[in-house]
This record gives C-alpha cells, sequence and structure tokens, in this order.
C-alpha cells in the first residue's frame, strides 16, 4: 500500500477519498503558505532553486546527506503521483472550480507557455491574490474530460499533484522530455518528487500477437519499462520500472495489456 | 562533456529561447538569476540559460549550430 493512502485515506486511494477534498485541508495555515509561495511566478523561482539543490545528490558523500536533508523539508509538500486515465477522471468529478494555467515546466525547458495544466480547488483563488489583474481560463467538469481524453490519446503520462498530501491541487499531463519531476526521478537521482501509481500494467501472453513486430505500446512507455520478446512473439513489462500510467493499455487492439492493482510497496 | 554558455554574450535570453526551442531532449532550463521575490514580475533582462540536466544530452549540435550569439560550445573530455 502506497504510504499516503495508509497514513490518510485508511487504504483507499488518498485522491479518491471525498475527505481529501474538504474545505479544513485548504485553510490549513502550513499549506496556505506553501501554496501562496506557488502562486504568482513563485513558481519559477521554486523550480529553480529545487532544480539547483538537486544538482549536488551526484556528489558522493555529501550527496547522501543533502538527500536525507532534501527529503526532510519537501515531504510530501509538493509531491507528484503518476494517474491513470480513469482516476484521472474521478478526480475531476471529486473537485471544484477547475481552472486552466500554462504549464511552469514546459515554460522552464521548453520556453513557450501552453496550457497543460488543470488545477481545482484553491489555486484560483491564490492565484488572483498573487496578480489581480490575471487571465484565469476557467472551464468545466465535461471539457475538462474531453481534454484529458485528448491527452491521453497523444500519449501524455497523468500525474496529480498535492500540496502537502493529501490535498490534490492539479493534474498534470507531462512528457518526459519536459516534466521536471520525471528529471528530478531519472535524471538527477531524487526519488520524492515523484511517486509511482498504484497499479502495474501487465501483458496476457495469450491475447498478445506481437503485432507483426510494429507494436505501438512501446513506443508509448515513457518509462522504457516494456520491450519485445522477439522468440516468444509478446511484449513484455518490467514490473520495476512500469509507473502504471496505462498508456500501454489504450494503444492495444487486442486488449492483451491490463492495469492490476500494486502489490509490491516500491512507490 | 560540458556544455559552456557565455553569459556576457548571451544577454536576451527570455526574448531568444533558440537553444530551448531546439533542444529535443530538455537540457536547458531558463530561470531568473538572483533574487527572491515571488510576487514581483522578474524583469525579462534577469533571466539566464543554463545546461541543468546534461544527463540526457544526445550530441546533436543544435543548440551550438543554432545560437545566433555564438554563445554556446561543447567541450568533450
Amino acid at each position: 500500500m502506497c504510504e499516503f493512502c495508509a497514513k490518510h485515506a485508511e487504504g483507499r486511494k488518498w485522491f479518491l477519498d471525498p475527505n481529501s477534498y474538504i474545505e479544513e485541508l485548504m485553510n490549513d495555515k502550513k499549506r496556505r503558505k506553501i501554496l501562496e509561495e506557488y502562486a504568482g511566478v513563485g513558481m519559477e523561482y521554486l523550480l529553480r532553486d529545487s532544480t539547483k539543490a538537486l544538482q549536488h545528490l551526484d556528489t558522493p558523500v555529501l550527496g547522501k546527506l543533502m538527500d536525507f536533508v532534501i527529503s526532510r523539508i519537501h515531504e510530501g509538500s509538493h509531491v507528484g503521483q503518476i494517474l491513470s486515465l480513469k482516476d484521472a477522471m474521478k478526480i475531476v468529478d471529486l473537485s471544484e472550480e477547475h481552472v486552466l494555467l500554462p504549464c511552469y515546466c514546459r515554460k522552464m525547458i521548453k520556453g513557450s507557455e501552453e496550457l497543460y495544466c488543470i488545477n481545482f480547488g484553491p489555486i484560483k483563488e491564490f492565484e488572483l491574490k498573487a496578480n489581480p489583474f490575471k487571465e484565469i481560463i476557467e472551464v468545466d467538469a465535461y471539457e475538462i474530460k474531453e481534454m484529458l481524453k485528448d491527452f491521453h490519446k497523444k500519449g501524455f503520462v497523468h500525474q496529480v499533484i498535492a500540496a502537502k498530501v493529501p490535498l490534490p491541487v492539479s493534474i498534470c499531463n507531462c512528457d518526459r522530455t519536459y516534466c521536471l519531476s520525471m528529471k528530478s526521478r531519472f535524471e538527477q537521482n531524487f526519488k520524492g518528487g515523484l511517486m509511482k501509481g498504484h497499479e502495474i500494467a501487465v501483458v496476457n501472453t495469450k491475447k498478445c500477437n506481437g503485432c507483426d513486430n510494429d507494436p505501438k505500446c512501446i513506443s508509448r512507455c515513457q518509462f522504457g519499462a516494456m520491450r519485445m520478446n522477439r522468440d516468444m512473439n509478446y511484449a513484455v513489462i518490467d514490473p520495476n520500472l512500469c509507473f502504471g500510467c496505462g498508456l500501454c493499455t489504450s494503444a492495444c487492439e487486442k486488449k492483451a495489456i491490463k492495469l492490476v492493482k500494486r502489490f509490491n510497496n516500491k512507490y | 562533456m560540458k556544455i559552456i554558455i557565455d553569459n556576457d554574450k548571451c544577454n536576451n535570453a527570455i526574448e531568444c529561447k533558440k537553444c530551448l526551442d531546439y533542444c529535443p531532449v530538455g537540457v536547458f532550463m531558463i530561470y531568473p538569476k538572483g533574487g527572491d521575490k515571488p510576487f514581483d514580475s522578474t524583469p525579462p533582462n534577469m533571466y539566464q540559460v543554463r545546461p541543468f540536466f546534461l544527463r540526457s544530452c544526445v550530441l546533436c549540435m543544435e543548440c551550438v549550430n543554432k545560437c545566433p550569439k555564438k554563445a554556446i560550445s561543447i567541450t568533450h573530455v
């Protein structure tokens, strides 16, 4: 079981528990401070400083100490967890006041402002507080669901972001090239920024026929967890690398890949 | 391997951003230089480009060739 679920939601998924969306959490002093820091252009400074700090994790002895200190400071304050499309839809149903904001990761790595970031809950209030003249794009639940489906089709990974667990504040639609939390996990070796999802993809080897050596599922995996067994002529998924985003399941024409519950505790 | 950016030559990072556009793996990051004022908008001349994610560099040399001010150089060590 994921540590957040055990701690906050009695074993259910923490972001699907209605108690994670109540106003008491939003009015919590610590959370308000975190959200105030994020709003406006604050996120730019936060990402700059965290990326700079994570650079030092590579140094031999100091790195381990840094990892410990950063994990302590971090402690689930701005944490992301991979979501399947189904769970993302459920979050949209549970949350209120959806707004669209430009993705900060793409702004800093790609240099362009693109509306990929779906925010909800207290975010609108804090964005307006930081910059009263800002134009904020409001969208309803139906539009967001259509957007999510579209993003999923294109091959983006969904991620739920919490402003101190268990208050979910946004759904990211990420690409490995530009996502800073993926970069921090894979390129800077910091585990706290991004957590694996609650599921694992499993191939039904009887149904999978290898698609005549031209499989669509493998190129969609952003985590490098899939490969082809060319002798047996079916795809295999490494459960230690799979993050449970479910992109491969929707690409399969034979419906041979299924998401099952993750049983090991390696998040 | 090292990517070196000459900050004297690259003095209008937020307007140009050519290296960020052409990099296929997202090595560079653009960020406000100094200061810690989250609620003020940062002036455009205060931005800087740095090659933060060197590990993912694929040596395609797009950034070196496309930089209009020739501020980027790559050294193989």
